[in-house]
């Protein structure tokens, strides 16, 4: 079985071994020389050309790709055009605001997605299941942008309750710097007050990307509790007395959560690919806002920075998912595989 | 006289589909005594799982029964409320399914999934964890299998069909039954599993003395392991006698026509078939759903349905041929 | 003594006269679900203001180079049912004019991505457990190991912004969808007996791809391709939000959202209007898509 994990993380390894290809590859075919966009156009061709060899641009593709692999895993991914230092320094302050984010979203997410399913599943043909059914089309349908439009619209302006922008309000000091979670870091420093403006900040944003996912995990439990509750061992189980409660939150749930597990894999992904367009328009400082910017003032060392940390992110993501799945799938945990 | 477990009076249920109702159900009379073995035999789609799925009631949402009673120890199951139909299923009547991969949960152990079932049987004692891990022990060896431990601990996808049907075995007579439905349970088995896993149910049920209700469409098995048979055809039950009586004469020419086809070892040729197809649920013919087929119909039986008709020795039969009066 | 009509009951289901038969099923199966009626409702509701906008449109000019800032603004009225933008057009009759860059980056999407990934995942399937189909297999791993809006992002970062280089940020990533949902179907359909007898009679490779297993993955892939279009189109809204997309003066819905952000909450609906527009085709798709299900499904 230890095989079986290893040889996963081999898969996963080599997967982002392909993705540092890929990103690479899109990184060097982008119209336009790197160096003299770096410099500007004023620049003298001396100081370019200096520039380019500096870069290593002038050596043939294989060499480059593995220069800068060797310098990636060293964690030195070159300097960004935007914030005149090393990529790895941004990315070090602002992997964290969006980790934040990401971390309450997916919470809440799976919370709400499971309690919503189960509720469908358990009064499937009411007008309850009907309500959750219309929500979750609703949910699935708008991006996450419009969410975080409309909750701004609702909850920043009509009802002044959440702040709009920024991680934490003006006149406050970040906290000592444990984990880059202002969240986290305010509360070890004990500042009670600065975990609540911090925490509270999050709120809209996170909600915002959370809707598609709850819609989507609500709409994969109930699917796969109703699919189930035909099969026989359910019937079989009703036939010999088990109480239906026990049935719904034990029998009935647990098999069913397999696919939905599968998929929050994916709507995290979503969640992450929401938070690039969620933390522009709340001016949050996070890394996707960052990874945004890199994309608008093409600022490659940047965008394969953000790349490939989201690639490595993801992958732990994924393990966990993986993980879990094994634990509540027998079949999986011991014939090492799909079933 | 003995209880009478299980009296099914004249009961109909239809289905909705596409094209329509199904009326599959036409009127089914069936009595279990205690501690009587029954069997039901019938072609496939003839009405047999629906008729014992409607004493535990789990048909599917599509099913509805207009007219009918089941009565179970006394007591009109289509009536029950939840908590008297929980204690029907949890301790009154079981139901061993035909197809032993689907009917347990492929994410639970074994043992999780017997514990469940004796945990809410209702018998004294059985809130222990101990109390359950024994009787599911016991369970389990009283089926002969081997190893009962281990077994407990894996899970249905590690188990052979056999041994899997024999957990569901086990399971049905865990705790203490009435009534215990086995509906064809060896059609998806090994030929040479089979015979072993039907000696062990009969065994079983005569050692709790619990009443059984077989579902097989062979007349085999319905001889080697049941006291007294009903042959279904489309709906109805036909004809019903103790097993010695049926085979020394069956009276309804679709029970006839039936034995026929069972190829013999003495004497006569290779079985003919029945010509004909089942009947359409959807528009089925009025009077007798076999006279379409019957090679003895009469201009009566195209009109009326026949009612039960008792000639004597336990043996009743649903056909105009033996009724006194308008008969042949 | 059996007559004429015995032996029609006996032959069982009358088979009735009609050879649309098949059509009424599909219909009734689809429409089992009144929500999949509405969302074809909608869909189709959609594509004929797409088509039809120079014709519909109340002010159809004004998708192009217009301004009129004497009626810079307006909130919904009679006039104008979304309201005006910052320069006077009407938000209607654009957001109709978007439909058309919508669909035909749906369209076009699924018509590179579904070819590809389909293909991919036959070959994928049917020799699974050898080099070539774990080959393919990492590779669309190796697509999917970042977001694909993020993905799509990177890809824009390169191009410059137009609906054409929007359509291949966004395919870049999607056929892979196309190839594992194929790739799974053939992988366990390579076991059917309908295949095997097909190889033992020396049928070709290509043979057994597309005319045994192919259609047999079609409903899936149908399905599938319905409640992408929905998606698609979100994505590239996603992009447009960001500028990645159609560039102005032609419409877009993202876009629009995006440039009415800033008049929020004055001037809501420059930005709400587009925003409920893509709403509604996502959902018109998403319930159109469940009803095919339903219609395709061989269940009773």
């Amino acid at each position: 079985m230890i095989l079986t994990w290893l040889k996963r993380l081999g898969t996963y390894l080599f997967v982002l071994l392909g993705l540092s290809v890929l990103i690479f590859i899109i990184s060097r075919v982008a119209p336009g020389d790197p160096a003299r966009i770096a410099l500007g156009p004023r620049a003298p061709e001396s100081v370019v050309q200096a520039l380019r060899e500096k870069m290593n641009l002038d050596k043939p593709y294989v060499v480059q790709y593995f220069l800068w692999l060797n310098d990636a895993i060293r964690l030195d991914l070159g300097d960004s055009l935007q914030s005149r230092r090393p990529v790895i320094e941004d990315i070090k302050e602002y992997l964290p605001a969006t980790l934040e984010i990401v971390i309450i979203a997916g919470i809440w997410m799976i919370a709400w997605g499971l309690l919503l399913g189960i509720l469908a599943a358990k009064f499937t043909g009411t007008w309850l299941d009907g309500v959750i059914r219309v929500f979750s089309y609703l949910g699935v349908v708008a991006p996450a942008f419009v969410w975080s439009i409309i909750l701004m619209l609702v909850f920043a302006y009509v009802i002044p309750v959440f702040p709009s922008s920024g991680r934490i309000s003006l006149g406050m000091a970040p906290p000592p710097r444990v984990t880059g979670m202002y969240t986290i870091d305010y509360l070890l420093a004990g500042n009670f007050a600065g975990f609540k403006d911090a925490f509270v900040h999050l709120i809209l944003p996170a909600i915002g990307l959370t809707f598609g996912g709850i819609a989507q995990s609500a709409r994969i439990t109930r699917g796969t509790m109703v699919e189930n509750s035909r099969k026989d061992y359910i019937l079989a189980e009703r036939a010999y007395g088990i109480p239906e409660r026990k049935m719904l939150f034990k029998y009935l749930l647990k098999p069913s959560l397999i696919p939905t597990v599968s998929v929050t894999s994916l709507d995290i992904a979503s969640i992450f690919g929401g938070a690039f367009l969620v933390e522009q328009l709340y001016n949050y400082p996070g890394l996707a806002r960052y990874g945004m910017q890199a994309v608008l003032n093409k600022d490659l060392n940047a965008i394969a920075g953000v790349a490939m940390v989201l690639g490595c992110v993801f992958m732990i993501v994924n393990i966990i998912i993986d993980i879990i799945v094994a634990r509540l799938d027998p079949r999986v945990r011991m014939l090492g595989g799909e079933n | 006289m003995t209880q009478t477990i299980v009296d099914i009076r004249d009961l109909y249920v239809q289905y909705r589909t596409f094209d329509g109702q199904a009326k599959v159900l036409n009127g089914v009379n069936l009595t279990v005594k205690k501690g009587e073995k029954v069997s039901i035999v019938g072609e496939t789609a003839c009405g047999k799982t629906t008729t014992v799925k409607s004493i535990l009631r789990i048909l599917a949402p599509q099913a509805s029964i207009p007219r009918g009673e089941i009565l179970f120890n006394g007591s009109d199951v289509l009536k029950m409320g939840y908590s008297e139909l929980n204690k029907l299923r949890s301790s009154g009547a079981s139901m061993i399914f035909q197809d032993p991969t689907m009917s347990l949960n492929p994410v639970f152990t074994i043992g999780e999934q017997m514990e469940a079932v004796i945990r809410y049987s209702g018998q004294s004692g059985v809130e222990q964890k101990s109390v359950r891990h024994e009787l599911a022990v016991k369970a389990l060896e009283e089926t002969a299998m081997p190893d009962p431990e281990r077994i407990l601990q894996s899970y249905p996808f590690q188990l052979s069909g056999g041994m899997r049907q024999r957990v569901c075995i086990a399971l049905s007579l865990a705790t203490p039954r009435d009534l215990v439905i086995a509906d064809e349970p060896t059609t998806n088995l090994d030929v040479t599993i089979q015979d072993q896993v039907l000696k062990i149910l009969k065994q079983r049920v005569e050692a709790k003395g619990c009443s059984l209700i077989l579902i097989t469409h062979s007349f085999g098995v319905a001889r080697e392991t049941t006291d007294r048979i009903y042959v279904m055809y489309a709906g109805n039950m036909v004809e019903t006698a103790p097993t010695q009586e049926l085979f020394r004469e069956p009276l309804h020419p679709y029970s006839r026509a039936l034995m026929s086809c069972i190829p013999r070892l003495s004497g006569g040729g290779m079985a003919e078939g029945i010509p004909g197809r089942l009947s359409n649920y959807h528009n089925p013919p009025k009077g007798c759903r076999f006279a379409p087929r019957c090679p003895e119909a009469m201009p009566r039986c195209h009109e009326e349905k026949p009612e039960s008709i008792d000639v004597g020795r336990e043996h009743q039969v649903a056909c105009f041929l033996y009724d006194k009066d308008g008969g042949k | 003594m059996a007559n004429a009509n015995d032996k029609a009951n006996c032959q069982g289901t009358v088979v009735k006269r009609d050879k649309f038969i098949q059509l009424k099923r599909a219909w009734y199966k689809f429409s089992l679900n009144k929500t999949s009626v509405i969302g074809l409702v909608i869909v189709v509701a959609v594509a004929i203001c797409a088509i039809f906008q120079p014709w519909l449109a109340p002010y159809p000019h004004h998708a192009g180079e217009f301004v009129d800032f004497a009626n810079v603004n307006c909130p919904p009225c009679k006039e104008h049912w979304c309201g005006t933008d910052g320069v006077g057009r009407d938000i209607l009759s654009r957001i109709m004019y978007a439909f058309r860059g919508a669909f035909t980056l749906g369209l076009g999407c699924l018509a590179l991505v579904v070819p590809f990934g389909v293909v991919m995942g036959l070959i994928a399937g049917y020799h699974k457990g050898q080099w070539i189909s774990t080959f393919i297999m990492r590779v669309t791993d190796v697509f999917l190991s970042i977001p694909p809006l993020i993905m799509a992002l990177c890809v824009c970062a390169i191009l410059r912004p137009t609906l054409f280089n929007s359509l291949l940020a966004v395919s870049v990533s999607w056929w892979t969808w196309y190839c594992r949902l194929v790739y799974s179907m053939t992988s366990s359909l390579c076991n059917e007996m309908y295949v095997k007898s097909a190889e033992l009679t020396g049928a070709s490779t290509a043979h057994i791809l597309f005319r045994e297993i192919l259609p047999n993955c079609f409903g899936a892939v149908f399905t599938k391709m319905t409640l992408d279009m929905g998606w698609i189109i979100l994505t590239g809204a996603s992009l447009g939000f960001v500028g990645m997309g159609e560039q102005p003066p032609i419409p877009s819905l993202g876009t629009m959202v995006a440039d009415g952000a800033k008049y929020i909450p004055g001037q809501w609906w420059i930005s709400i209007c587009p925003a409920l527009a893509i709403m509604i085709i996502v959902l018109g798709f998403n319930l159109l898509g469940d009803g095919v299900k339903d219609m395709l499904s061989s269940e009773e």
